[in-house]
Protein backbone atom coordinates (compact mmCIF):
# COMPACT_ATOMS: atom_id res chain seq x y z
CA UNK A 1 0.00 0.00 0.00
CA UNK A 2 1.19 3.57 -0.69
CA UNK A 3 0.50 4.63 2.51
CA UNK A 4 2.42 2.24 4.06
CA UNK A 5 5.79 3.33 2.59
CA UNK A 6 5.01 6.93 2.85
CA UNK A 7 4.64 6.48 6.46
CA UNK A 8 7.83 4.32 6.72
CA UNK A 9 10.31 6.67 4.59
CA UNK A 10 8.25 9.65 7.13
CA UNK A 11 9.45 7.74 10.10
CA UNK A 12 12.98 6.85 9.11
CA UNK A 13 12.91 10.59 8.13
CA UNK A 14 11.71 12.27 11.27
CA UNK A 15 14.20 9.41 13.34
CA UNK A 16 17.38 10.84 11.43
CA UNK A 17 15.90 14.55 11.95
CA UNK A 18 15.43 13.53 15.44
CA UNK A 19 19.06 11.85 16.04
CA UNK A 20 20.75 14.85 14.50
CA UNK A 21 18.59 17.34 16.70
CA UNK A 22 19.27 15.52 20.34
CA UNK A 23 22.29 14.28 20.04
CA UNK A 24 23.47 17.73 20.52
CA UNK A 25 22.86 17.32 24.00
CA UNK A 26 25.34 14.02 24.04
CA UNK A 27 28.23 14.59 21.80
CA UNK A 28 29.44 18.01 22.07
CA UNK A 29 30.41 17.83 18.37
CA UNK A 30 26.89 18.62 17.03
CA UNK A 31 26.70 20.88 19.77
CA UNK A 32 27.02 23.83 16.60
CA UNK A 33 24.74 21.96 14.81
CA UNK A 34 22.01 22.56 17.64
CA UNK A 35 22.93 25.98 18.08
CA UNK A 36 22.18 26.97 14.30
CA UNK A 37 18.92 25.22 14.70
CA UNK A 38 18.21 26.90 17.81
CA UNK A 39 18.31 29.96 15.49
CA UNK A 40 16.33 29.37 13.20
CA UNK A 41 13.40 28.07 15.36
CA UNK A 42 13.57 31.38 16.98
CA UNK A 43 11.64 33.13 14.14
CA UNK A 44 8.52 33.37 15.72
CA UNK A 45 6.45 32.78 13.10
CA UNK A 46 8.34 29.74 11.58
CA UNK A 47 8.73 28.13 15.42
CA UNK A 48 4.35 28.50 15.74
CA UNK A 49 4.19 27.17 11.78
CA UNK A 50 6.37 24.21 12.58
CA UNK A 51 4.93 23.30 15.95
CA UNK A 52 0.92 22.91 14.41
CA UNK A 53 2.37 20.90 11.27
CA UNK A 54 3.80 18.36 13.44
CA UNK A 55 0.84 18.47 15.46
CA UNK A 56 -1.85 17.91 12.53
CA UNK A 57 1.01 15.08 11.16
CA UNK A 58 1.22 13.44 14.41
CA UNK A 59 -2.91 13.86 14.99
CA UNK A 60 -3.63 12.06 11.35
CA UNK A 61 -1.27 9.05 12.11
CA UNK A 62 -2.94 8.70 15.46
CA UNK A 63 -6.29 8.05 13.55
CA UNK A 64 -3.93 5.62 11.09
CA UNK A 65 -2.90 3.57 14.42
CA UNK A 66 -6.20 3.33 16.10
CA UNK A 67 -7.84 2.33 13.05
CA UNK A 68 -4.83 -0.44 12.55
CA UNK A 69 -5.79 -1.87 15.84
CA UNK A 70 -9.18 -2.34 14.94
CA UNK A 71 -8.04 -4.09 11.92
CA UNK A 72 -5.64 -6.47 14.17
CA UNK A 73 -8.77 -7.19 16.14
CA UNK A 74 -10.94 -8.21 13.42
CA UNK A 75 -8.15 -10.22 12.19
CA UNK A 76 -7.74 -12.46 15.51
CA UNK A 77 -11.52 -12.64 15.37
CA UNK A 78 -11.34 -13.97 11.76
CA UNK A 79 -8.55 -16.79 12.02
CA UNK A 80 -10.47 -17.93 15.59
CA UNK A 81 -13.20 -19.26 12.60
CA UNK A 82 -11.18 -21.58 10.82
CA UNK A 83 -11.29 -25.25 12.05
CA UNK A 84 -8.77 -26.63 10.06
CA UNK A 85 -5.55 -24.82 10.91
CA UNK A 86 -3.41 -26.55 8.45
CA UNK A 87 -5.63 -25.15 5.48
CA UNK A 88 -4.22 -22.29 3.01
CA UNK A 89 -7.14 -19.78 3.98
CA UNK A 90 -5.25 -20.13 7.47
CA UNK A 91 -2.06 -19.18 6.01
CA UNK A 92 -3.31 -16.25 4.44
CA UNK A 93 -5.39 -15.11 7.15
CA UNK A 94 -2.13 -15.73 9.45
CA UNK A 95 0.05 -13.38 6.66
CA UNK A 96 -2.52 -10.42 7.11
CA UNK A 97 -2.92 -10.77 10.44
CA UNK A 98 1.07 -10.04 11.12
CA UNK A 99 0.77 -7.62 8.14
CA UNK A 100 -1.37 -5.69 10.33
CA UNK A 101 0.32 -6.36 13.17
CA UNK A 102 3.72 -4.87 11.38
CA UNK A 103 2.04 -2.14 10.34
CA UNK A 104 1.08 -0.92 14.22
CA UNK A 105 4.47 -1.10 15.28
CA UNK A 106 4.97 1.34 12.06
CA UNK A 107 2.53 3.64 13.24
CA UNK A 108 3.01 3.65 16.48
CA UNK A 109 6.24 4.42 16.01
CA UNK A 110 5.91 7.15 13.45
CA UNK A 111 3.14 8.93 16.21
CA UNK A 112 5.41 8.71 18.86
CA UNK A 113 8.81 9.76 16.93
CA UNK A 114 6.98 12.91 15.93
CA UNK A 115 5.40 14.04 19.31
CA UNK A 116 9.40 13.48 20.49
CA UNK A 117 10.72 15.74 17.71
CA UNK A 118 7.85 18.43 18.52
CA UNK A 119 9.34 18.07 22.14
CA UNK A 120 12.97 18.14 21.45
CA UNK A 121 12.57 21.25 19.50
CA UNK A 122 10.89 22.97 21.58
CA UNK A 123 13.38 21.97 24.34
CA UNK A 124 16.39 23.26 21.86
CA UNK A 125 13.74 26.54 21.81
CA UNK A 126 14.04 26.87 26.14
CA UNK A 127 17.31 25.63 26.56
CA UNK A 128 19.03 28.03 24.33
CA UNK A 129 17.15 30.98 24.89
CA UNK A 130 18.16 30.71 28.64
CA UNK A 131 21.26 30.24 27.30
CA UNK A 132 21.65 33.69 25.85
CA UNK A 133 19.53 35.07 29.36
CA UNK A 134 22.17 33.60 31.39
CA UNK A 135 25.14 35.14 29.11
CA UNK A 136 23.00 38.69 29.25
CA UNK A 137 23.19 38.46 33.23
CA UNK A 138 27.00 37.40 33.36
CA UNK A 139 27.50 40.32 31.48
CA UNK A 140 25.70 42.86 33.81
CA UNK A 141 27.66 40.91 36.49
CA UNK A 142 30.86 41.68 35.29
CA UNK A 143 29.83 45.38 34.02
CA UNK A 144 28.25 45.58 38.42
CA UNK B 1 13.80 -17.36 19.13
CA UNK B 2 10.12 -16.76 19.36
CA UNK B 3 10.62 -16.16 22.73
CA UNK B 4 12.75 -13.59 23.44
CA UNK B 5 10.44 -11.72 20.53
CA UNK B 6 7.35 -12.32 22.94
CA UNK B 7 9.22 -10.97 25.69
CA UNK B 8 10.51 -8.11 23.37
CA UNK B 9 6.66 -7.88 23.07
CA UNK B 10 5.87 -7.27 26.86
CA UNK B 11 9.19 -4.68 26.41
CA UNK B 12 7.07 -2.92 24.29
CA UNK B 13 4.47 -1.93 26.91
CA UNK B 14 7.22 -0.30 29.12
CA UNK B 15 8.17 1.73 25.77
CA UNK B 16 4.27 2.77 25.19
CA UNK B 17 4.44 3.59 28.82
CA UNK B 18 7.16 5.53 28.97
CA UNK B 19 6.70 7.51 25.54
CA UNK B 20 3.01 8.17 26.56
CA UNK B 21 4.33 10.16 29.49
CA UNK B 22 7.01 12.20 28.16
CA UNK B 23 5.62 13.09 24.93
CA UNK B 24 1.74 12.78 24.81
CA UNK B 25 0.35 16.42 25.46
CA UNK B 26 -1.03 15.26 28.88
CA UNK B 27 -2.07 18.21 30.98
CA UNK B 28 0.86 19.97 32.20
CA UNK B 29 0.03 19.11 36.05
CA UNK B 30 -0.22 15.66 35.39
CA UNK B 31 2.99 15.55 32.93
CA UNK B 32 5.37 17.55 35.00
CA UNK B 33 5.71 15.68 38.22
CA UNK B 34 5.91 12.14 36.54
CA UNK B 35 8.60 13.68 33.81
CA UNK B 36 10.83 14.47 36.60
CA UNK B 37 10.19 11.58 38.86
CA UNK B 38 11.38 9.81 35.22
CA UNK B 39 14.12 12.17 35.22
CA UNK B 40 15.71 11.60 38.50
CA UNK B 41 15.01 7.52 37.87
CA UNK B 42 17.09 7.88 34.61
CA UNK B 43 19.79 9.37 36.93
CA UNK B 44 20.38 6.13 38.83
CA UNK B 45 22.86 4.68 37.10
CA UNK B 46 21.99 1.04 37.94
CA UNK B 47 18.85 2.04 35.73
CA UNK B 48 20.78 4.19 33.23
CA UNK B 49 22.62 0.48 32.70
CA UNK B 50 19.60 -1.03 32.56
CA UNK B 51 18.20 0.93 29.74
CA UNK B 52 21.61 0.35 27.69
CA UNK B 53 21.17 -3.20 28.27
CA UNK B 54 17.38 -3.11 27.12
CA UNK B 55 18.99 -1.23 23.85
CA UNK B 56 21.84 -3.42 22.93
CA UNK B 57 19.26 -6.41 23.53
CA UNK B 58 16.76 -4.73 20.77
CA UNK B 59 19.47 -4.22 18.50
CA UNK B 60 20.85 -7.76 18.57
CA UNK B 61 17.32 -9.10 18.04
CA UNK B 62 16.71 -6.64 15.41
CA UNK B 63 19.82 -7.87 13.44
CA UNK B 64 18.83 -11.35 13.77
CA UNK B 65 15.66 -11.11 12.78
CA UNK B 66 16.91 -8.90 9.22
CA UNK B 67 19.31 -12.14 8.90
CA UNK B 68 16.38 -14.26 9.08
CA UNK B 69 13.94 -12.63 7.10
CA UNK B 70 17.06 -12.40 4.21
CA UNK B 71 17.02 -16.21 4.33
CA UNK B 72 13.71 -16.65 4.34
CA UNK B 73 13.43 -14.43 1.10
CA UNK B 74 15.96 -17.05 -0.33
CA UNK B 75 13.95 -19.78 0.35
CA UNK B 76 10.79 -18.34 -0.95
CA UNK B 77 12.56 -17.94 -4.03
CA UNK B 78 13.76 -21.11 -4.40
CA UNK B 79 10.22 -22.79 -3.74
CA UNK B 80 8.66 -20.91 -6.15
CA UNK B 81 11.26 -21.60 -8.93
CA UNK B 82 10.22 -26.05 -7.74
CA UNK B 83 6.46 -24.64 -8.10
CA UNK B 84 7.21 -23.25 -11.65
CA UNK B 85 8.88 -26.32 -12.81
CA UNK B 86 5.69 -28.25 -12.53
CA UNK B 87 7.53 -31.49 -11.73
CA UNK B 88 5.57 -34.71 -11.41
CA UNK B 89 4.72 -35.88 -8.01
CA UNK B 90 4.42 -32.95 -6.15
CA UNK B 91 1.30 -31.86 -5.89
CA UNK B 92 0.66 -28.06 -6.60
CA UNK B 93 -1.30 -27.69 -3.76
CA UNK B 94 1.31 -28.53 -1.24
CA UNK B 95 3.24 -26.48 -2.76
CA UNK B 96 1.37 -23.22 -2.91
CA UNK B 97 1.04 -24.05 0.98
CA UNK B 98 4.42 -23.99 1.45
CA UNK B 99 5.04 -21.10 -0.39
CA UNK B 100 2.54 -19.37 1.70
CA UNK B 101 3.91 -21.16 4.75
CA UNK B 102 7.23 -19.40 4.17
CA UNK B 103 5.57 -16.42 3.49
CA UNK B 104 4.07 -16.27 6.44
CA UNK B 105 7.42 -16.46 8.08
CA UNK B 106 8.30 -13.90 6.59
CA UNK B 107 5.61 -11.60 7.59
CA UNK B 108 6.62 -12.89 11.41
CA UNK B 109 10.20 -12.15 10.97
CA UNK B 110 8.80 -8.71 9.48
CA UNK B 111 6.82 -7.93 12.18
CA UNK B 112 9.61 -8.73 13.95
CA UNK B 113 12.03 -6.71 12.54
CA UNK B 114 9.42 -3.55 12.94
CA UNK B 115 9.09 -4.45 16.36
CA UNK B 116 12.71 -4.37 17.44
CA UNK B 117 13.11 -1.21 15.29
CA UNK B 118 10.16 0.19 17.24
CA UNK B 119 11.61 -0.64 20.92
CA UNK B 120 15.05 0.32 19.79
CA UNK B 121 13.72 4.11 18.91
CA UNK B 122 11.20 4.57 21.45
CA UNK B 123 13.71 3.71 24.35
CA UNK B 124 16.49 5.88 22.72
CA UNK B 125 14.29 8.28 22.00
CA UNK B 126 12.69 8.60 25.71
CA UNK B 127 16.56 8.34 26.41
CA UNK B 128 17.88 10.87 24.82
CA UNK B 129 15.19 13.43 25.47
CA UNK B 130 15.33 12.97 29.20
CA UNK B 131 19.13 13.45 28.96
CA UNK B 132 18.26 16.38 27.08
CA UNK B 133 15.84 17.52 29.55
CA UNK B 134 18.68 17.20 33.14
CA UNK B 135 20.66 19.61 31.10
CA UNK B 136 17.88 22.16 30.77
CA UNK B 137 17.44 21.89 34.15
CA UNK B 138 20.83 22.08 35.25
CA UNK B 139 20.46 25.20 32.91
CA UNK B 140 17.75 27.01 34.79
CA UNK B 141 19.06 26.26 38.45
CA UNK B 142 22.19 27.98 36.96
CA UNK B 143 19.94 31.15 35.57
CA UNK B 144 17.95 31.02 39.52
CA UNK B 145 21.12 31.80 40.81
CA UNK B 146 22.40 34.30 38.48
CA UNK B 147 19.05 36.18 38.96
CA UNK B 148 19.65 35.68 42.85
CA UNK B 149 23.12 37.55 42.42
CA UNK B 150 21.23 40.48 40.43
CA UNK B 151 18.55 40.89 42.89
CA UNK B 152 21.18 41.99 45.78
CA UNK B 153 22.19 45.61 46.23
CA UNK B 154 25.85 46.69 44.90
CA UNK B 155 28.21 45.75 47.44
CA UNK B 156 27.04 42.93 48.64
CA UNK B 157 27.66 40.82 45.65
CA UNK B 158 30.72 39.51 47.20
CA UNK B 159 28.98 38.21 49.93
CA UNK B 160 26.65 36.18 48.41
CA UNK B 161 29.74 34.84 46.32
CA UNK B 162 31.26 34.09 49.50
CA UNK B 163 28.22 32.25 50.84
CA UNK B 164 27.48 30.05 47.72
CA UNK B 165 31.26 29.25 47.74
CA UNK B 166 30.80 28.26 51.44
Amino acid sequence: MFINKFIYVYFITVTIIYGLTAFGFLLKQLNPVQKALSKILRQQPFYETLKFGYGIISFGIFILWVYNFDQVKKQLEHLNLHIDKTSLDYIEDKEDLYRDERNLYLYGGAFFVTLANLRILSLIHDYYESQDRIEKTEKKLKEQ
Amino acid sequence: MAFQYELMYLTMYAGVGLAFIVFFPLPRIIRKPLVRGLEIILTNSIISKGLYLILSWSLFLFLSAVNENQDLGKDLIGQKAQRDSFVQGVSYYEMEKTINQTRMKMFYSQRNIYLTLFNLIIFGVVFTYLKGLVKYDNLLDKEDKLKKQMNVPKGAVENVKQQSGN
